[in-house]
């Protein structure tokens, strides 16, 4: 039987005000969670305790954990107080959230509550989940209840007992509460069957004792309508017509509710709709912006492959000419140097030449102002100047050259312009990157020298203007050209 | 009982929405006008649509503009959009200032001021009825405002009588009572609203305790509508006076009055009215200790209070359910549209992808064969 406790409930809410204070000062997550366990164990009996303790978790909640369960509890006791309307926009926000951080056992007993009111609401629950078996004592008790008022229908009164007993050991070291107001509900409706109206009405008035702490119109309408019924039988017309004006404005509350929660649905709903929308959509739309932003990035790799692709080969093409070039420009030297060394060279460069940025003068057709003996004369000096490394001077010129070699400068550039075919800037540099390639070839340790080292090994004082020169005769920048080269050396110690 | 108090309100509700109606010739506006009417429970979002239409057509005329208004108000009410019903109405009030038509106006507060109490919100509603109150004063052709006038105390009755002050609520009822008889309005339509009032101050008087003046107002309820064809509100009545002869331990005469207004009632099918005669009936039963009959009126009366509930959630179910229908036929398209433009996308990604491998396969086998050409 049920024993109303006063003193326990005194201890309690001095334990309470304790942990409430602890809660704010140090406000730890393990003393929330100790107070939300003990908020769900008062649901039944203090809601409006409950609610209070929840509502301060949730203030003062630092994780999404406390700020379901304390909505989750909020949501329960307004459900123990008929505030279904207050309930509803609390348990839907646990459930959100609930479903958010991935907190299934929260969704589910979110899921539950919401169903039970929807059933309660005659709504439809569009998601037509069935909870059965709750582990909610609340809500065990509930359905012991229903099992039992279905049983009383068909007039199984013991079956209807067994049912009422078994709510008695659930809440055994329960005070009465919600649930201990259910229990004595069946009990004076078992004893109503049984036409013991006394007992029945016993019953009802120790259910009708939790109305004064846990004001649930519901409650209170079934229990002033029973009572009428009681005293109606009973032949009491006066106290039968008090009860029934009771059961009257407890009515006119509950149908306030009803509408109010009907109302909060609608809008709990709609929302719940929109956003699952708005998720579904979202993910779709996401879905194809990363899609169109790949296919975009594949479609800017490819070209940019193109480009890289096709200008290096460009590149490997022209470096390969060059290469050809002089490999073939010794063999007519070797050849030169064995047969007749003083014979004229045409130049067969000046084809592949055409597309470097040298300006090319070409074999000159005109005759020569220039004599026979002079001309050989200029050239076998040019001969002595190509082999001796001179043309590395930073301050070459060609006025320098002529004087050195006793001729005019006049003289000299119509030989240069004559015999190799190219102008006198373009006959020193195409020497000074000849000779610096050479060097590269030979001496391996030329290949880790800096841009700007090698630039001023041949004569260059600044490495951009060497680079431009570099790249405009063989076809690539020293830096690549370097690069190839190791690679190649690399290569070939690999297959050696 | 207060449920079919406020079911009986909704009756009388609907008679000043009839009047309305009635006063004006069919055109295609008021046939347009009357479909809305027949789509506000079935399909507010229609009825709604419609009366948009229609306060376009109607731009320069406040009044027609105001029965629009309050059209849409009570389609929000069906919805349960209480927000954007309240917001209507109060639209609908802007409207009235600039009717210089005192008459009209009161009419017009009036109606606004049943929205309000029908939605719950008294306090608004009394204000209102203020307002008007203080138009009448003022007014010099008060005969012609008589029934509104009428209908003004009533709402102020069954807002008391809502608050539990049945005190107030009877003098309101017998002002009402009173002053539709001073309308000089069509007989059948004042005979109606009084009859309806007359009801509600019966369920006054019992509340109060007072079962002889319960039992006039509901015998004078009856007899206002004796011979007409509101056959509900004569059941109304009877249900009323078998109350009272219950309270007075007279069983059988009760059950014999429930009976009859059983019979009656069955043709009008309402299911607030079958519940209260159930209700009656298993009482008085249960009375005379006949358990057989308690039981099977008793279980007659928890299914009508079930199908009640059921009916009244049928709006907002029917709201929801054709919602996720529609969001479900959106999602539907869109998901259409957006797989379309999944599908090219990835295309055109795999084909990017492809081709980037493929010509990086031939420009490295090129590559490859340059280099061997290439001797240092």
């Amino acid at each position: 039987m049920y024993v109303r406790k006063s003193k326990m409930r005194l201890k309690n809410a001095v334990l309470l005000s304790f942990y409430l204070t602890v809660c704010s000062v140090y406000s730890q997550s393990s003393e929330t969670g100790r107070l939300l366990n003990q908020a769900e164990a008062i649901v039944s009996f203090d809601p409006i305790e409950a609610n209070t303790i929840a509502e301060h978790t949730l203030k003062n909640a630092t994780n999404n954990t406390a700020k379901i369960r304390s909505l989750y509890v909020s949501a329960l006791s307004a459900y123990v107080l008929g505030d279904y309307d207050k309930s509803l926009p609390k348990v839907f926000e646990a459930r959100e959230l609930a479903a958010y951080s991935n907190n299934e056992e929260y969704e589910q007993k979110s899921g539950e509550l919401i169903y039970r009111i929807f059933n309660f609401l005659q709504l439809n629950n569009q998601k037509d989940e069935v909870y059965s078996a709750s582990e909610i004592p609340i809500f065990k008790t509930e359905d012991f209840i229903r099992k039992g008022n279905e049983l009383l229908e068909k007039n199984h009164l013991d079956s209807a007992r067994y049912y009422a007993g078994l709510v008695e050991n659930e809440n055994k070291d329960d005070e009465l509460g919600y649930r201990g107001a259910l229990y004595h509900g069946l009990m004076g409706d078992i004893y109503f069957a049984q036409k013991d109206f006394k007992s029945s009405l016993l019953h009802y008035k120790e259910a009708i004792a939790v109305l004064n702490e846990i004001r649930n119109p519901f409650l209170g309408k079934q229990l002033y309508d029973k009572i009428a019924a009681n005293y109606l039988v009973l032949d009491s017309l006066q106290k039968f017509q008090e009860n029934s004006e009771t059961a009257k404005s407890y009515n006119i509350l509950l149908t306030e509710i009803e509408n109010r929660a009907s109302n909060e649905v609608h809008k709990l709903k709609i929302k719940e709709l929109d956003q699952e929308y708005k998720h579904q959509t979202a993910f779709y739309r996401n879905l194809t912006w990363i899609l169109f932003g790949l296919a975009l990035s594949a479609v800017l790799i490819k070209i940019i492959f193109y480009i890289r692709n096709r200008n290096r080969l460009k590149m490997y093409r022209r470096l390969m000419n060059y290469l050809k070039l002089q490999e073939e420009q010794r063999k007519v030297e070797v050849q030169e140097v064995k047969a007749e060394p003083k014979v004229s060279i045409e130049d067969p460069a000046v084809e592949d030449f055409a597309d470097t940025k040298t300006t090319p003068v070409g074999v000159n057709p005109r005759s020569s102002s220039l004599l026979k003996e002079s001309e050989e004369q200029i050239l076998n000096s040019l001969e002595k100047f190509e082999s001796s490394g001179r043309f590395n001077h930073k301050d070459m010129s060609l006025s320098k050259l002529a004087a050195q070699l006793n001729t005019n400068t006049k003289y000299l550039s119509e030989a240069i312009n004559r015999h190799k075919g190219m102008n006198f800037n373009a006959y020193i540099n195409k020497l000074r990157i000849d000779y610096i390639i050479g060097k590269m070839k030979e001496d391996p340790t030329y290949l880790n020298y800096k841009v700007s080292y090698l630039a001023e090994e041949c004569g260059y004082s600044s490495h951009s203007t060497f680079t431009t020169v570099f790249k405009s005769i063989v076809g690539v920048s020293p830096i690549t050209f370097v690069e190839f080269i190791k690679e190649e050396s690399n290569q070939e110690e690999i297959t050696t | 009982m207060k449920k079919y108090l406020k079911y009986i309100k909704y009756v009388a509700l609907g008679f000043f929405f009839v009047a309305i109606n009635s006063t004006k010739a069919q055109s295609v506006e008021d046939s347009l006008y009357n479909s809305a009417v027949i789509y506000v429970y079935d399909d507010p979002l229609k009825a709604i649509e419609i009366s948009e239409e229609l306060m376009k057509m109607n731009e320069n005329q406040p009044e027609k503009q105001i029965r629009v208004l309050l059209l849409i108000t009570n389609s929000y009410a069906s919805m349960r959009n209480y927000e954007k019903s309240l917001e209507t109405a109060l639209k609908a009030k802007e409207i009235v200032k600039k009717i210089k038509d005192p008459v009209q106006e009161f009419k017009i507060l009036i109606k606004i001021a049943a929205q309000y109490h029908s939605l719950g919100v008294s306090d608004k509603a009394l204000q209102i009825l203020e307002e008007s109150d203080k138009i009448f004063e003022k007014a010099t052709n008060k005969s012609e405002m008589m029934f509104d006038m009428g209908s003004n105390y009533a709402i102020k009755g069954f807002i008391y009588s809502d608050q539990l002050s049945c005190d107030i609520a009877i003098e309101y009822f017998n002002k009402a009572i009173e002053t539709y008889a001073q309308s000089g309005s069509e007989e059948e339509r004042v005979k109606l609203n009084q009859s309806v009032v007359a009801y509600n101050k019966g369920n006054c008087y019992i509340a109060l305790n007072d079962l002889h003046a319960a039992k006039m107002s509901y015998l004078e309820s009856r007899e206002l509508v004796k011979g007409t064809e509101a056959n509900s509100l004569e059941a109304f009545s009877m249900k009323g006076l078998a109350e009272v002869l219950t309270l007075e331990g007279k069983y059988n005469e009760a059950i014999t009055k429930l009976i009859d207004a059983e019979k009656i009632a069955g043709n009008v099918g309402d299911l607030e009215l079958n519940s209260g005669i159930y209700r009656g009936l298993a009482d008085n039963f249960l009375a005379l200790k006949d358990w057989d009959n308690f039981q099977k009126f008793d279980k007659k009366y928890n299914e009508s209070i079930q199908k009640i509930k059921i009916s009244e959630r049928n709006t907002i179910n029917n709201i929801l359910n054709s919602y996720n229908q529609e969001i479900n036929q959106k999602e539907k398209s869109w998901k259409l549209k957006y797989l379309f433009l999944i599908s090219v996308f990835g295309i055109v990604l795999l084909l990017g992808l492809y081709s980037i491998i493929k010509s990086e396969i031939i420009f490295r086998k090129k590559l490859r064969k340059l280099k061997s050409q290439i001797k240092f």
